[in-house]
């Protein structure tokens, strides 16, 4: 599946250390991060209403 | 012979983040958002239609169209290149889903019907394995691939069997037929498993324990669950949950197995070691789901900002239907053989029923109330 990934494009090395280092963290972390972070918004009361 | 060391690159590499640039992944998430909707909507027109038209015909729930959307696209036009990183991204929103939808449970609830799937899941781990493992050996797979096949159908499709890989050191091959083989499966089960259990006559909660104990790969669980009603899809969701924490167990065992026999690293020595293993494999969002039940507990939320959030991982859900539409490539899964696809069919009916005999003995002769 990876072949068809675009190419990256103009990468330096600070760069590609940075994202190294976010690349670490687990998609689960990251996933629970950011449903975290909207939970968060839910108990101060702050997230907008989402209709369904 | 070498000792296992937990490398970070071992742990997980799903195909979800194939791009380092961000503006990668617009268009694919685009078309996600794009064939929710449209299956959310036709959903919607569907049923004015047949109003209209005087049709007596069945309430298509938009966890359908938008599964069948994306096969259509996907089977037919096909998918461009462009939109592969955002639509490979599915597994991120399921697992958003997931985490927020804690909302909805009390942790009471989860403590017992977690711990009533935990009994079940053992019982029907240790029969279904064991036949697939039996079939795998019959149809003269090699003994990795049944291993593979076995700790997909039995534990968490696609993430176990990556889990799996490094630790029994499969070939890439075989990692490759197992995968196939059981997203043909989760696709498969899809479209069977609701109208069967209408058939039957099971209530949502022993539907969504049946969903959640059969189907193998976490999207199609939920997609399974979600088509038969939202409460099933709730407690699918949750029974699975509780499946992949098991994921560390299962693959630890048959990583012992196969280094006994030389065909794996060996595992360090000492119970540390072994925590560091299990620790590494488990499904971390089920502690981000648990964290979120614990503050609908506390009542930290109020009743339209528990809403807003159950909402929230409904439209999570919506892409990820979306995308287990767009990534089934029926022709990729045709060119896995017939082999590896009749074991893993017999896995499904096994898994099947032996996981609605359990569901059907504890909810209607043992009474440990499922049947709500």
């Amino acid at each position: 599946m990876n072949k068809d990934v675009p190419k990256d494009s103009g990468a330096t090395p600070q760069r590609d250390g940075r994202l190294g280092q976010i690349g670490s963290v687990s998609l689960d972390w990251w996933a629970t991060l950011l449903a975290g972070v909207i939970a968060a918004l839910a108990v101060a009361d702050v997230l907008p209403k989402i209709p369904w | 012979m070498t000792t296992t060391r937990i490398e970070p690159e071992e742990t997980i590499d799903e195909p979800t983040f194939t791009s380092r640039q961000p503006l990668h992944y617009v268009p694919g998430i685009l078309l996600l958002i794009g064939v929710g909707l449209l299956g959310k909507y036709a959903q919607i027109w569907w049923k004015a239609l047949a109003k209209h038209e005087h049709w007596t015909v069945p309430d298509i729930e938009y966890v359908l169209w938008a599964i069948v959307i994306g096969l259509l696209i996907t089977n037919t036009i096909g998918l461009h290149r462009t939109f592969h990183p955002g639509v490979q991204t599915y597994d991120f929103w399921l697992k958003i889903g997931i985490v927020l939808l804690g909302a909805r449970f009390v942790l009471g609830d989860i403590a017992k019907l977690g711990g009533l799937s935990l009994i079940q899941i053992l019982v029907d781990m240790t029969i279904a394995g064991t036949i697939i493992i039996l079939a795998a050996r019959a149809f003269g797979l090699s003994g990795k691939l049944g291993s593979l096949l076995a700790i997909g159908t039995s534990i968490c499709g696609v993430s176990a069997i990556v889990a799996a890989k490094g630790a029994i050191r499969a070939r890439n091959s075989d990692v490759g037929y197992a995968i196939a083989a059981i997203l043909a499966l989760g696709a498969v089960a899809l479209f069977v498993l609701p109208p069967l259990g209408h058939a039957i006559g099971l209530t949502d909660r022993e539907f969504g324990f049946w969903a959640g104990l059969a189907v193998d790969n976490t999207a199609e669980t939920t997609a399974t669950g979600y088509l038969f009603s939202d409460h099933a899809g709730k407690i699918a969701v949750l029974v699975k949950s509780t499946r992949n924490a098991l994921i560390g167990f299962v693959v630890l065992g048959f990583a012992l197995y196969w280094a006994a026999r030389g065909q794996a690293d060996e595992i360090a020595p000492g119970a540390k070691a072994k925590a560091a293993f299990i620790w590494d494999k488990f499904p971390k969002f089920v502690l981000g789901f648990l964290a979120v039940s614990a503050i609908a507990t506390a009542h930290w939320l109020s009743k339209g900002q528990t809403a807003n959030l159950a909402n929230v991982s409904k439209w999570a859900f919506l892409l990820t239907f979306a995308g287990v539409g767009l990534n089934t490539d029926i022709r990729h899964i045709a060119r896995t053989g017939w082999r590896p696809l009749v074991v893993a069919v017999i896995g499904l009916v096994v898994v099947a029923s032996v996981s609605l005999g359990i569901v059907l003995l504890t909810s209607r002769v043992l009474h440990w109330g499922l049947g709500g």
